[in-house]
């Protein structure tokens, strides 16, 4: 069947887009899924960020949900077999975004990596995402971090554990009034202040944040995070160099640590309203799953189109 | 090509504070008149473009993309806890955002207290991180007058010298948050207008300081 491309809207041509990426890396379309249990997302209501969850009973009176992440139903579903399986999605999910006042649906698309996963896997996680971006929009930034950076940088500084709290509510939301005002308050060393704001303050290229990173006093959480993310940054610099441009590092990412743990992802495009690409890492929510092996996989929320352009 | 940078700044006194550090950092309005009542100004050399809004809804604007930058108070930045980063403590519009009673009263802890504010959520979240359990009652002005007539039991609300609280018989009981305006920032605009913002930021901050001195 050929299909008039001016028949599709702009919306429509990104998802196809976006299949062909999926299936340039060998993912597999995954079964479409149905509602869960109720109690399993309350169970992992921490993985979700507290999001509410949009529930309903079936007519034999079981409590159902309707889904607010892909993730843990596909983790859920996994049978380990020795192998390396890769799987995409294109699901709906339900969640009250930031600021919003209900729920809202969302198409979401998105791949999940399970199995003996090797550092080459990791590697292609970011090709693939930076792909993904790029059918989106040329402009695409991919911020890259490290579940070990943040707590670790807070470590460097010598923050008193009283405050730890503040200070990563203040660091995630790149609040440089505060984190100046409480630096003083704690009398923490000057210098080391000085490179967190620099860090904080400038959206430099991830090679930049990486040199920055390491004038900070060591420590074993910020020395994970820079020997994971160097080795990485120049592997992309020598196979993709097209791609590190758009990379950056983002010393604010929160990491949620009982859920992820290594490489954390956002992806960004210009005139969006935020982070349209969320992945990472997440073999603790395996092992919460009583699942083996390792587990990445990112999520896109595809950016409002203008829907008067379906058609046309 | 550059593109428009657009400002949101708050209308009243604070907006007019923010708008003077502008124009003295270098972003000023070409034909400003005192007494100007358009609601967008330009700046097409700089292409920077200042929306005059309603302060509370300064964070809203800045998060939605629809400004790149915002001027706003720590109490309505805390208020309507919008994603937007906090770059810079302007350090004018200094304030403090207190709990205040009527002189002599004290809390029991036996019942729940019945709070007038103009701030529910920092409200909610000052108590709920005291485990208290608050009847929250959202008011849009006069709100020392609540303890006074029996309305509620105490006041959230922000406190420049006191004056006003004393004037109506009511002490301060706690300081919640010292408040001053701050420059915010929308995360899109940060990351891919941030060398220009920087240089804002700094040019702004630079003046901010001198000011400070003199």
């Amino acid at each position: 069947m050929n299909i008039n491309d001016s028949l599709l809207s702009s919306r429509e041509k990104a998802i196809f887009a976006l299949r062909q990426v999926f299936q340039q890396f060998e993912y597999h379309p995954y079964p479409k899924l149905r509602w869960e249990d109720y109690d399993f997302y309350v169970k992992h209501k921490a993985f979700l960020q507290n999001t509410p969850i949009l529930s309903f009973h079936d007519y034999d009176g079981r409590l159902l949900a309707l889904r607010p992440d892909v993730t843990l139903s596909l983790v859920r579903r996994y049978q380990a077999n020795g192998l390396i399986q890769k799987w995409c999605y294109e699901e709906t999910v339900y969640r009250v975004p930031e600021g919003a006042h209900g729920f809202q649906e969302m198409r979401q698309m998105g791949i999940e990596c399970l199995g003996p996963l090797t550092e080459k896997e990791e590697v292609e996680l970011i090709y693939m995402a930076g792909d993904s971006l790029r059918v989106l929009s040329e402009a695409f930034l991919l911020d890259i971090s490290h579940t070990s950076l943040l707590p670790g940088l807070l470590i460097s500084l010598r923050i008193p554990d009283q405050v730890q709290a503040l200070f990563m509510n203040a660091f995630q939301k790149r609040n440089l009034a505060e984190i100046l005002s409480l630096s003083q308050k704690y009398d923490l060393n000057a210098q080391n202040v000085e490179i967190a704001l620099q860090l904080i303050g400038h959206y430099g290229s991830l090679a930049e944040g990486l040199a920055r990173l390491q004038h900070l006093p060591a420590n074993p959480l910020l020395m994970q995070a820079i020997k994971h993310l160097v080795p990485l940054a120049e592997t992309i610099q020598t196979q993709n160099p097209a791609l590190i441009k758009h990379l950056r590092l983002d010393s604010s990412m929160a990491p949620n640590i009982g859920y992820y743990r290594g490489l954390i992802l956002r992806g960004y495009l210009p005139n969006a309203k935020g982070a349209i690409l969320n992945g990472g890492r997440y073999d603790p929510l395996l092992e919460k799953l009583e699942k083996p092996d390792a587990g990445f996989g990112f999520a896109m929320t595809l950016p409002d189109y203008d829907e008067e352009e379906t058609f046309q | 090509m550059t593109t428009w940078l657009n400002i949101a700044l708050p209308k009243g006194r604070l907006g007019e504070q923010a708008m003077a550090l502008f124009v003295e950092a270098g972003y000023g309005i070409p034909a400003l008149q005192e007494n100007d009542r358009r609601l967008i100004l330009e700046n097409p050399e700089e292409k920077i473009r200042y929306f005059w809004v309603k302060p509370i809804d300064v964070p809203i604007y800045v998060a939605r993309g629809a400004a790149d930058l915002g001027i706003a108070g720590r109490d309505v930045i805390l208020e309507q806890a919008c994603e937007v980063y906090e770059m810079l403590n302007l350090k004018f519009g200094m304030c403090r955002m207190v709990l205040a009673a009527k002189k002599g009263w004290s809390d029991q802890g036996t019942r729940i207290l019945r709070i007038a504010t103009k701030y529910p959520r920092i409200t909610t979240k000052y108590f709920a991180d005291q485990h208290r359990q608050v009847d929250i009652i959202s008011l849009n002005g006069s709100i020392e007058l609540a303890p006074v007539v029996g309305l509620a039991d105490a006041i959230v609300d922000l406190v420049e010298t006191g004056g006003t609280l004393r004037a109506n018989g009511l002490e301060e009981i706690e300081t919640i948050e010292q408040i001053s305006a701050r420059l915010i920032v929308n995360p899109i605009a940060f990351r891919y207008q941030g060398e220009r913002i920087q240089k804002i930021r700094e040019q702004v901050q630079e003046i901010e300081k001198i000011q400070q001195k003199g």
